[in-house]
């Protein structure tokens, strides 16, 4: 479970325990999430998951669940999966 | 007689052998599917056992096998699961089946067999799977279509292997309730009528039902249809128009079965929650959840997520609730000297001649047109393309970047184009991050004071750079079609550069000015959003994840053509089914030619249109009552089913007209109308009067001294005396209060019960009885009101009212 992984890195980096991260918490100081943690996550989530975390998208990353999805969303690309789309965007339609 | 009697038993034999096979086969199907119930439970525990994890954290390769394995689970558990859907299907059908196999029988004789077959038609067919012999057909299978378009005599019908050809010696239709024969009669055209008056003059809700059973030949024509692309109805007020799309709709999806139409792939589009209804209590074997229903409004916000937009019937309040509006067409244009000569911004800052013209002109072709010029400009003009930067050197320039978006495929949309711009500068960037990143490790490491770790200090400074270069970068690749949207307006002369050899409207300067004004407000205008919706489609394209093949359009004369723009790039490969009244508009005058436009700008290969002129909800009375209201001369013609005359009532004061309002809505329940629509202008009209019914005045003034309200035109039946009224208990009054429901911006979802509403929200709805209230000159005079009145009295099946106090409106004469 990607999250869970990607849990237990940010708990490790911030020396907190594994269950108060949340897929809500936010990546700002407001939550006690500095620029470098930030930094540090990602390059131990690049290792863990095997996959690359462009700089340039880290700033769109406003909480952990965002961190998650690009992973998932990344593992699959690599995989060579198309991205399994939701119900709702079978139905609809989305903007690329 | 005596022949009807052993019809008669037979028929009730037949009936009886029908029903006991139903009855078997859902005996079997209930027995396997509680057999599946446990499988089911079973494999699902399994499932449970098996894999402790859910299945998204399984993408990646060192699981895949653990993946394999969990989606056989996976097939067994859904397999079984939707098995048990069709059995759950398949014994709802059958449930409905016992209760009422089929309605009509036909006897024919196909040309090569000596003897006539017996062919009973129904909502769903029963095949008899030991004798392999269809005991009921579908009506929507070809053979019924005989049923629905001959008489006895010869017929035909199109089945997939060729043109059938044969002889219908009986037609026969049945009233079958709770499994039991009540009657049959066979058909002639003549009997037909009466059966069809009969039902007709039932009340709504109970009406409904029965819908299937009475599709008349040129509607059967409409749903039947395969050949066209483009299927255009214009069906006057009570013509059946929805029942026919759903009843389309219906057989589309049924002959979708071998083509693999799913439901999902068809769309209705309708301003109410009618089709939900109908499909619930019509054709349950349609299933409700299965057929996408959605108003263009919540269409809008799919495309514009962020915006938020005026809806159309917040644009109708706007328009109706004006005093501009009111006075727009004097009823006698007496000196020739028009006194409103289209001020350009009225005194009150809404001109609604302008609001008008304004909309008229912004969802119009030319405005399409527009639009296309101006997208094309956009990157030669409103793109401001710069250097960018990378690792101390210049990666793409600003004049290349320019010129390789205006050398790139036309076809592909700006807003792809710039992504694809994008997406390949950050390749660009990708190739060069290693050596990046070596200079910018070295670079930590020459500041050893520091306490952070190099790895990870050097990364927050990539992260950064990266940030600010994808800044950059976005501020030409992403477009922000709001922003643009202003663009197009902010400047007039620019606007007119854009506009040779385009028809403008006159006052092309006010509304410019007028569409400024309102692009400064927080909620975008009506005739806004339309356009803006348009660019986005055009600027940023879309995906489609499983393309609509059929989308059916009710009420289209409320559509502009940029509707039809909209629709038409969001669904190209659908077909299309488009029903409206060109009588039936509200703020714009429409005629024949609209079905012209439509058909030009969706431009289908084949396409169709179909006048449906008879009427058959109102009454004769109500329906040549209401026919004063129309301008045009319609040629639009009763089912001849008689009422009674509509009455119109003046009342003194306006507790006197509550009162006499609340008497009729005693009387129509008292005449067990299920359903009862108090119409009134606009939104607030409606909620006033609610306030007035419910929550009647605080200490009852003495009515005793108001003079009984005054009959104008008597109809044949008098109301009931007010003595009677009298002895009602207050009992009675309170459950009119307890009763009386308003409809505000919802929609409907039940019709049964006492209503209070605006009238633009009574479109394509119909009530047993409809009382138009305030029917007074302060509020209905101009054209729109005409066009309003004449909607608010076809909604009414049975019983049509109008009540005034004060001065009548002028438009009654």
């Amino acid at each position: 479970m990607t999250f869970k992984k990607a849990a237990e890195i940010l708990a490790d980096i911030l020396g907190l325990d594994e269950g108060e991260i949340t897929p809500e918490m936010e990546l700002t100081p407001e939550f006690e999430i500095e620029k470098l943690h930030i930094a540090k996550f990602i390059i131990e989530c690049e290792k863990k998951f095997k996959i690359t975390i462009h700089d340039e998208d880290v700033h769109t990353f406003r909480s952990v669940c965002d961190v998650v999805k690009y992973i998932e969303s990344r593992l699959s690309e690599e995989e060579g999966n198309s991205c399994e789309s939701s119900e709702e965007e079978r139905m609809w339609w989305y903007y690329v | 007689m005596e022949h009807y009697e052993m019809e008669f038993d037979f028929e009730a034999k037949h009936l009886n052998h029908i029903i006991s096979i139903a009855e078997k086969q859902l005996a079997d199907v209930r027995h396997s599917s509680s057999k599946q119930q446990s499988d089911l439970i079973e494999a699902k525990q399994d499932l449970w056992e098996n894999s402790r994890h859910s299945v998204s954290n399984l993408w990646s390769s060192d699981r895949f096998y653990e993946l394999v394995a969990l989606s056989q689970y996976e097939n067994v558990v859904s397999g079984k699961l939707s098995a048990l859907e069709l059995a759950a299907g398949k014994i709802a059908a059958l449930e409905r089946m016992i209760q009422s196999p089929y309605f009509a029988r036909i006897d024919f004789q196909f040309e090569d067999e000596a003897e006539a077959e017996q062919i009973y038609i129904g909502r769903s067919s029963l095949i008899d799977e030991r004798e392999v012999e269809i005991q009921v057909y579908d009506w929507r299978s070809p053979l019924a279509s005989v049923f629905y378009r001959f008489g006895v005599g010869n017929a035909f019908y199109d089945a997939p292997n060729g043109r059938i050809s044969g002889k219908v010696s009986l037609k026969r239709q049945f009233e079958i309730r709770h499994g039991q024969l009540d009657y049959f009669f066979d058909a002639d055209v003549q009997i037909m009528d009466e059966f069809l008056r009969k039902l007709l003059s039932q009340n709504a809700s109970s009406k409904m039902k029965a819908i299937v059973e009475t599709i008349q030949k040129d509607q059967d024509l409409v749903i039947r249809d395969l050949e066209n692309d483009l299927m255009m109805v214009q069906g006057v007020a009570g013509s059946g128009k929805t029942s026919v799309a759903l009843h389309r709709v219906a057989y589309l999806m049924y002959q979708g079965l071998s083509s693999k139409l799913s439901a999902h792939n068809i769309m209705i589009l309708s301003p109410n929650t009618l089709f939900e209804r109908y499909i619930s209590n019509v054709l349950p074997e349609l299933g409700e959840d299965n057929v996408i229903s959605i108003h263009f409004d919540d269409l809008l916000k799919l495309i514009l997520p962020t915006a938020r937009v005026q809806t159309k019937n917040q644009l109708l309040e706007t328009l109706l609730t004006s005093k501009e509006g009111s006075k727009e067409t004097p009823p006698v244009a007496n000196d020739g000297s028009n006194i409103k000569e289209t001020p350009l911004v009225a005194d009150d800052g809404s001109n609604i001649n302008l609001t008008k013209r304004s909309l008229a002109f912004k969802t119009s072709l030319e405005f399409n047109e527009i639009l296309d010029r101006f997208i094309a400009d956009i990157p030669r003009k409103w793109i401001g393309f710069s250097d960018i930067d990378y690792d101390g050197k210049c990666i793409a320039s600003r004049h290349l970047l320019k010129a390789e978006i205006l050398d790139r495929k036309r076809d592909i949309p700006l807003g792809l184009r710039l992504k694809h711009q994008e997406d390949a500068i950050f390749q660009k960037v990708h190739q060069m991050r290693k050596t990046r990143m070596k200079k910018l490790r070295n670079f930590v490491r020459k500041y050893p004071e520091h306490v952070f770790e190099t790895e990870e200090f050097a990364r927050l400074l990539s992260i950064s750079e990266s940030t600010a270069l994808s800044r950059n970068i976005g501020r030409f690749t992403r477009l922000d079609v709001l922003t643009l949207y202003k663009t197009l307006f902010h400047d007039s002369n620019y606007f007119d550069s854009l506009t040779e050899g385009i028809a403008l409207p006159d006052d092309i300067d006010p509304i410019l000015e007028y569409t400024r004004e309102n692009l400064q407000k927080e909620q975008l205008a009506f005739e806004d959003g339309l356009p803006l919706a348009l660019l986005q489609l055009k600027l940023n394209g879309f995906r489609y994840g499983k393309s609509i093949k059929q989308v059916v359009i009710d009420e289209a004369q409320d559509y502009y053509p940029l509707h039809f723009m909209i629709l038409k790039i969001l669904f190209p490969n659908a077909r299309y089914t488009v029903l409206g009244d060109i009588y039936q508009t509200i703020e714009k005058p429409e005629e024949l030619t609209f079905f012209d436009r439509i058909s030009k700008i969706l431009d289908k290969k084949k396409s169709s249109l179909v006048s449906m002129n008879k009427s058959f909800r109102c009454t004769s009375e109500i329906l040549s009552f209401s026919k004063r209201f129309l301008r045009q001369n319609s040629e639009m013609e009763s089912f001849s089913r008689s009422g009674e005359v509509p009455g119109v009532y003046e009342a003194q004061n306006q507790k006197a007209l509550d009162e006499r309002i609340q008497e009729e809505i005693r009387f129509c329940r008292d005449q067990q109308y299920q359903s009862i629509g108090l119409l009134c202008k606009t939104e607030a009209d409606a909620r006033c009067l609610y306030q007035r019914l419910k929550y009647p005045s605080e200490g009852l003034p003495n009515q005793r001294q108001t003079p009984p309200p005054q009959l104008e035109h008597p109809s044949e039946q008098q109301m009931q005396p007010s003595e009677h009224q009298a002895q009602s208990p207050e009992r009675d009054q309170q459950g009119l209060q307890s009763e009386l429901r308003f409809i505000g911006s919802d929609t409907i979802t039940d019709i049964r019960g006492v209503f209070v509403l605006p009238l633009y929200m009574a479109k394509g709805l119909e009530f047993d009885a409809v009382l138009l209230c305030d029917i007074d000159k302060d509020h209905y005079i101009s054209e729109d009101d005409r066009k309003l009145l004449y909607i608010g009295c076809t909604r009414a099946l049975h019983r049509l009212s109008l009540f005034y106090t004060g001065e009548k409106s002028p438009l009654l004469d």
